[in-house]
């Protein structure tokens, strides 16, 4: 049996080879970069009343708390330019009257760092700057919903700045061709069986 | 070898592992069959043999159909539309014929021979003369080995072939002629232009560029291999080599010199293009969630081994295809600012050239099935799949030139739904992997 231990030990190790790449990656101390996209940070300290902005049918919708005007819309596409793209100088706007500011937005995004312990099937979190709320993606959205209020209460996060929308889980798209696990437990018992038929002949021999 | 002896010398034991290893071998034999091109190959070129040489022109329906009009018309000579007008060749060319060319045209062809005028052209050859001497000119390329097409031509009434430097060539093919007894005037021969087939993004391509198909080492010992798309080529301090995902390679995370191939690895693991030397480690700690490990892109950097670098292309693929007739677009900026709404595109190996808009910016994903989460990530409604992993996204400006773009990051995921996909902004990618010039050689970015 002295033997068995060590094709157990040997097939383990084979598994933990062949697993070890779909596990986690070591870390590391990592960088501070804020979550928030720096451009748009930028653009919200010039313009503090800037809620965000979004592409439609060619026009820079731009939404603005307080008096969501023309030229304070102006102001923001002007602050794009310089902070963000020059690709926007051009562009026709129209402001729309924002609930709240990018600048919050943004810092109840990054409150809401600990969301998967409270929600769960959590996919998605951020500032939504086609809503001009945070949006935070689930895979049950029905099962998501008494949570996150729970924990937007707890955070005093209020209750309107948050979209809960469901989305379906993100994957990455490699195209795995690796071997079935039919192939893995073939290999696995062929390793075995090899290493048992020589640990026999061994025996065989030093009682010979 | 006594295969009965040795057989029977052996224990249960041995046996078994005999039979086990005997299985995998067959198995492993079966599918490297399966997947051999030249094995399938002969058996469909032997049936279109078969169709074409063994049984005549009447086995194919395109040619069988005017056939049918020449038996009810025998002084057919073959017919063509241009504009309002049906052209007949007609040995005979009488009214009568006319009328009953065109009648049987409409019954046995296609309506389309309906038109409004009709016009009679004197034919020296019958249709079916043309084509039973189309079949004895099947080893034409004896005598004109550049040929590059030949067919009965129905707006010559002659046999066709058109081949590359024909005039050289056209001796050969009299005194070929006159060998088969096949008039010289049946046969028209002109200058050609090769024809390629259109490759496609999975083909191998050199030098390599933004979009074609990559194989790289992954699992145990590098011993298995993943499919993903080239990124973007070009140069990080001095150095020629690609950009593509991070989780297309060894081990995601670590710079571990796993190898890439393109389009596919071979059997004996030669000619690799490239090894992968940075790819930043994931981290933890705010602002990554408890629990997770953190990027702000899924990026890496192959430096190149051995083959060139196209700078800054990327193969234009045709609209929602994977097929390349061969153009490239040519990055001429590099802009990781996305704006929701943005109309953008992108080239990978599997769904090929696909186009969509930009839902929202700087989003946290967490990845299914993994511990890891990426920040400040992007998503649209372009089409993406399995494969697809380091598609370069970019929106198309026309600026200064025709075909140039503006690149904006790379793609690593999708819904499990299809109803969205993701991507790293390229700014995010240059923070983690260094400044890569990634532009056309006559734009400094």
């Amino acid at each position: 049996m002295k033997y068995g231990a060590a094709t157990i030990f040997a097939v383990l190790g084979w598994i933990m080879l062949v697993v070890q790449p779909l596990g986690g990656h070591a870390s590391t101390g990592g960088f501070e970069m804020a979550s928030e996209d720096p451009g748009m940070a930028e653009v919200a300290e010039a313009v503090p009343a800037f809620g965000g902005v979004f592409i439609d049918g060619g026009v820079l919708k731009i939404w603005l708390t307080g008096n969501a005007s023309e030229s304070a819309a102006v102001r923001v596409r002007s602050a794009l330019t310089n902070h963000v793209s020059d690709e926007f100088q051009d562009m026709p706007v129209q402001a729309l009257a924002a609930d709240y500011t990018y600048a919050d937005l943004a810092r109840w995004s990054d409150q809401l760092i600990d969301i998967r312990d409270a929600v769960p099937g959590v996919v998605s979190l951020g500032v939504s700057q086609r809503h001009n709320r945070v949006e935070v993606g689930v895979s049950d959205v029905s099962a998501g919903r008494e949570a996150l209020d729970n924990e937007l209460a707890r955070l005093a996060i209020p209750r309107g700045a948050v979209r809960l929308i469901e989305q379906s889980p993100v994957h990455q798209l490699p195209i795995d061709n690796s071997p079935s696990p039919w192939w893995l437990a073939v290999g696995i018992a062929v390793a075995g069986l090899a290493i048992g038929a020589v640990t026999m002949r061994r025996k065989r021999s030093v009682r010979t | 070898m006594n295969i009965p002896k040795l057989w029977a010398r052996f224990g249960w034991r041995q046996r078994l592992c005999a039979a086990l290893l005997s299985a995998a071998t067959a198995s492993l034999s079966l599918q490297f069959v399966a997947v051999t091109p030249g094995v399938a190959d002969a058996a469909d070129s032997a049936t279109v043999g078969k169709s074409k040489s063994g049984m005549g022109p009447r086995a194919i329906p395109e040619i069988a159909q005017y056939l049918r009009v020449n038996d009810a018309v025998p002084e057919f000579g073959g017919a063509y539309i241009d504009g309002d007008t049906t052209h007949l060749w007609l040995t005979n060319p009488t009214e009568e014929a006319g009328r009953s060319a065109s009648a049987a045209l409409v019954k046995f062809v296609s309506k389309d021979f309906d038109r409004a005028a009709t016009s009679l052209q004197q034919a020296r050859f019958t249709y079916s003369q043309l084509e039973v001497w189309n079949e004895q000119l099947l080893d034409v390329r004896q005598a004109v080995e550049t040929l590059v097409h030949i067919g009965v031509s129905q707006r010559h009434n002659r046999i066709w072939i058109g081949a590359t430097g024909a005039a050289a060539q056209r001796d050969d093919l009299m005194e070929y002629l006159d060998d088969r007894g096949i008039p010289r005037d049946a046969v028209l021969l002109t200058e050609s232009s090769p024809v390629r087939m259109a490759s496609s993004l999975l083909d191998e391509h050199r030098p390599v560029l933004g979009g074609l198909q990559i194989d790289f080492q992954t699992g145990f010992g590098g011993f298995f291999t993943d499919t993903c798309t080239l990124g973007m080529v070009g140069v990080n301090l001095s150095v020629s080599g690609f950009i593509t995902n991070s989780h297309c390679s060894r081990t995601p995370g670590v710079a571990d010199d796993g190898r890439y191939w393109q389009p596919t690895r071979p059997v004996f693991d030669t000619g690799w293009i490239g090894h992968e030397t940075i790819d930043p480690a994931y981290f933890s700690g705010s602002p990554c969630p408890p629990g997770r490990v953190c990027r702000y892109s899924d990026a890496n950097f192959v430096t190149l081994d051995n083959a060139g670098r196209d700078q800054g292309r990327i193969a234009k693929a045709n609209l929602n295809s994977t097929v390349w007739p061969g153009a490239k677009y040519r990055i001429t900026k590099k802009d990781g600012n996305v704006t929701p709404g943005l109309f953008i595109a992108k080239v990978g190996r599997t769904t090929g050239r696909t186009q969509g808009r930009v839902l929202e910016t700087c989003q946290r994903f967490d990845v299914i099935g993994t511990n890891i989460t990426l920040l400040c990530q992007n998503s649209t409604d372009l089409r993406s799949a399995g494969g697809d992993s380091g598609s370069p996204i970019f929106n198309v400006t026309e600026l200064p030139e025709f075909n140039d773009v503006t690149l904006r990051g790379i793609l690593w995921g999708g819904a499990e739904d299809g109803s969205f996909s993701v991507f790293s902004s390229i700014f995010r990618v240059q923070t983690e992997i260094g400044t890569t010039k990634l532009c056309g050689p006559a734009f400094n970015c």
